[in-house]
């Protein structure tokens, strides 16, 4: 015979008795007097136990606790806490933890939503595929695992710039669902992007001109300062920057002659001119990727040609994204000389929410 | 026996058709297509320009979550009007090129587009996917004018999906790098050899050397020219020992022809340039293909080739020519010095 059963079957005075009644194996933790009681009748769609007489599930509060009397409410399972946080700029979903409180491990737990902090409207639920719903459901009970555990887990399909409030409750079968523990909150943020370049020999809003000097015939030069790239985004799927040319290479309007741009080995080809990713970087998340043909090494160089092209990129969320991208050059010797020699790059960035 | 007669039929007709109506509008909306809001995702709006205040196209690439979607728009929204940026009305719309460069499906459909206040609408979709990733090019150079820098949200609708993303504007220009370079002119030059062996001279036959070659590489827009000249007191192949001068033959100025057997002589001779660049040439007296045969040297510089355009590793293959009679003094000392040189033109 269980303790439970044990439990609901002895049928004693209100009255606390001075010592638990106890066995070996089982103690009475609660027990109530009363001239009669059901233990667990049932109809296909719920059940009832009861004491005749005895108030059970009026709640007395103060700021802090509630209590309510009875002894059904002593075999409730122990009020859950849950936490939540956006720990990474999250725009749309928030993270949140449950505190089991030592509960059993097949115990399980819903999560109530709201908007408002006293929970008075906009109420969801935390649904078992983590998106909220209107409506909670058995399914929507999970066990502390299955909720991420000690991890937690993300609600999503939330709305950016929102404060969401979130409590828990627990349940271990029938009769012992608990009450609402105590509400946690945290916000989303909106859909963020940064995105900058300049002349490494400034930073961001800085110098935007990078210079070759003088080419050398035969001979590869690298540009005196490196083009910088800064880049964040709190973007599910990440993003890119790209890069075109205005003339697809060096131009000298004087000369009437283009210094082509093609992907090359430049110690190999006769001439060209190209950008290769000296660095790539990031404070948290990305990576930062550098992007074929640009990620070569030595005198590999990547096209800069008319059509946009994808230099960098990210496939996830990335703060602090940052990259050095250097010029190359290398006039042929029949390269007519000329001191107009000159091409415009736009960078641009974009991304995918 | 008494008939029963049942005095409500008529009310519990009217009731029960009352019924049904009230049940039909309840569950009739649930019996037709019923189609829920989405959220489309990994949507982003790619601004060709960023420079705030400029006019640009921009590309849209976005996946669906429901299908059915026979429109699609891009709101900007009142924030980008209110800091100066603005919608063409006009738009060119094309889905060509975008599937390629993105891996997306290109828009399906005769799109077309137009603006209206903040927003882009692209009509005439052929129904989309659900869970389908779609691009789109607004083409026209001048879709939309930047706003001021700054971060901005557009929202993207397509049927009934829907989602905001954020877009970047910079200051004026500072999406674009200057780069400037200059080349400076070159010219060079160089002598494969500096001595031409021609052994020991014989009555049997005259002798040729072996090629020398005289190379230029020069960036010259005009092209180049080589020259050569004996620079000696006594031009010709000369022996101090026997104080005799093979002259040269044919004389300095003269056409090309060559040495026979037996006869005194001595001569420079070139053949046709060669190299990766060599431009259009035009030769001295001293070209021939003939074996032995070239033009004689004196004090002044006598053009071997003249040639268009810059060069790049360009050779000109020179030989020198002797030949003796039975008269010819013996003697081990015979001796000459040519000059080459070359210029660019510039």
């Amino acid at each position: 015979m269980s303790g439970l059963a044990a439990i609901l079957i002895v049928l004693l005075s209100p009255l606390a008795l001075a010592a638990q009644p106890a066995t070996t194996n089982y103690q009475l933790n609660s027990f109530g007097f009363g001239s009669g009681g059901t233990a667990n009748s049932a109809t296909s769609n719920y059940s009832l136990e009861g004491i005749t007489g005895e108030v059970s599930g009026q709640t007395a509060n103060t700021s802090n606790y509630s209590s309510k009397p009875g002894f059904i409410e002593t075999q409730q399972a122990n009020v859950p806490k849950v936490t939540l946080t956006n720990p990474s700029s999250y725009y749309d979903k928030l993270k949140f933890v449950i505190d089991q409180q030592n509960n059993p491990t097949d115990a399980k737990y819903a999560l109530q939503v709201s908007t408002t902090s006293d929970f008075s409207s906009n109420i969801t639920y935390v649904k078992s595929d983590l998106t909220l719903g209107t409506s909670l459901t058995t399914a929507d009970y999970q066990t502390y695992n299955t909720w991420g555990g000690a991890s937690g887990s993300n609600m999503v399909g939330l709305a950016a710039n929102t404060t969401y409030y979130i409590r828990a409750k627990a349940t271990q079968g029938k009769f012992t669902e608990s009450g609402y523990g105590p509400a946690s909150t945290a916000a989303t943020v909106g859909q963020q992007i940064t995105f900058c370049t300049y002349s490494t020999s400034g930073s961001c809003g800085g110098s935007n001109s990078v210079t070759f000097g003088g080419l050398a015939a035969n001979t590869i030069t690298n540009s005196t300062t490196n083009i910088g790239v800064d880049f964040a985004t709190n973007a599910n799927s990440g993003g890119n920057v790209y890069v075109y040319s205005s003339n697809g290479g060096l131009h000298s309007t004087i000369a009437s002659f283009t210094l082509s741009s093609a992907t090359a080995d430049l110690a190999v080809v006769n001439s060209g001119f190209g950008a290769r990713i000296a660095s790539a970087s990031q404070s948290s998340g990305g990576p930062f990727n550098k992007l074929s043909p640009y990620n070569g090494s030595g005198n590999n160089v990547g096209s800069l040609s008319t059509s946009v092209n994808t230099i960098l990129n990210s496939t996830t969320p990335v703060t602090g994204g940052t990259a050095s991208i250097q010029l190359q050059a290398k006039p042929s010797n029949t390269t007519p000389a000329s001191g107009d020699y000159a091409d415009t790059l736009t960078l641009i960035a974009a991304a995918a929410f | 026996m008494k008939k029963i007669r049942h005095p409500f039929n008529r009310w519990q007709s009217v009731s029960l058709l009352y019924v049904v109506v009230l049940l039909a509008q309840v569950f009739v909306p649930f019996l037709l297509s019923h189609v829920s809001a989405g959220t489309l995702t990994s949507t982003y709006v790619r601004l060709n320009r960023l420079s705030a205040g400029t006019t640009t196209s921009f590309r849209l690439v976005f996946t669906t979550a429901s299908a059915g979607a026979t429109s699609v728009s891009v709101n900007f929204t009142a924030g980008w009007a209110s800091a100066s940026g603005s919608v063409n009305a006009t738009q060119t719309v094309s889905s060509a090129s975008c599937a390629a460069d993105t891996g997306a499906t290109a828009l399906p459909g005769s799109i077309t587009a137009a603006g209206s206040s903040n927003t882009v609408t692209i009509s005439s979709v052929t129904a989309l996917s659900a869970s389908t990733s779609y691009c789109v090019d607004l083409t026209s150079a001048s879709a939309v004018t930047n706003a001021t820098a700054g971060q901005y949200l557009p929202v993207i609708t397509a049927g009934s999906d829907s989602t905001t993303v954020a877009i970047r504007t910079v200051g004026s220009n500072a999406d674009q790098i200057a780069v400037s370079a200059s080349v400076n002119p070159t010219f060079t030059f160089s002598l494969s050899a500096n001595s031409a062996a021609l052994g020991t001279l014989t009555t049997a036959n005259p002798v040729e050397s072996s090629a020398i070659n005289g190379t230029v590489s020069t960036n010259a827009p005009q092209g180049w020219q080589m020259w050569a000249a004996d620079l000696s007191g006594t031009p010709g192949l000369r022996s101090t020992t026997a104080s005799k001068t093979i002259a040269y033959s044919p004389a300095a100025g003269a056409a090309a022809s060559a040495l026979s057997t037996g006869n005194e002589g001595y001569n420079l001779g070139s053949r046709s340039v060669s190299g990766t660049t060599c431009g259009t040439p035009t030769y001295g007296n001293f070209n021939s293909g003939t074996q032995y045969s070239g033009s004689g040297l004196d004090g002044t510089l006598r053009s071997l080739v003249s040639v268009t355009g810059p060069a790049d590793t360009c050779a000109l293959a020179l030989r020198v020519n002797a030949s003796i009679s039975a008269t010819t003094p013996a003697a081990t000392d015979y001796a000459g010095t040519i000059t080459v040189v070359a210029a660019g033109r510039f």
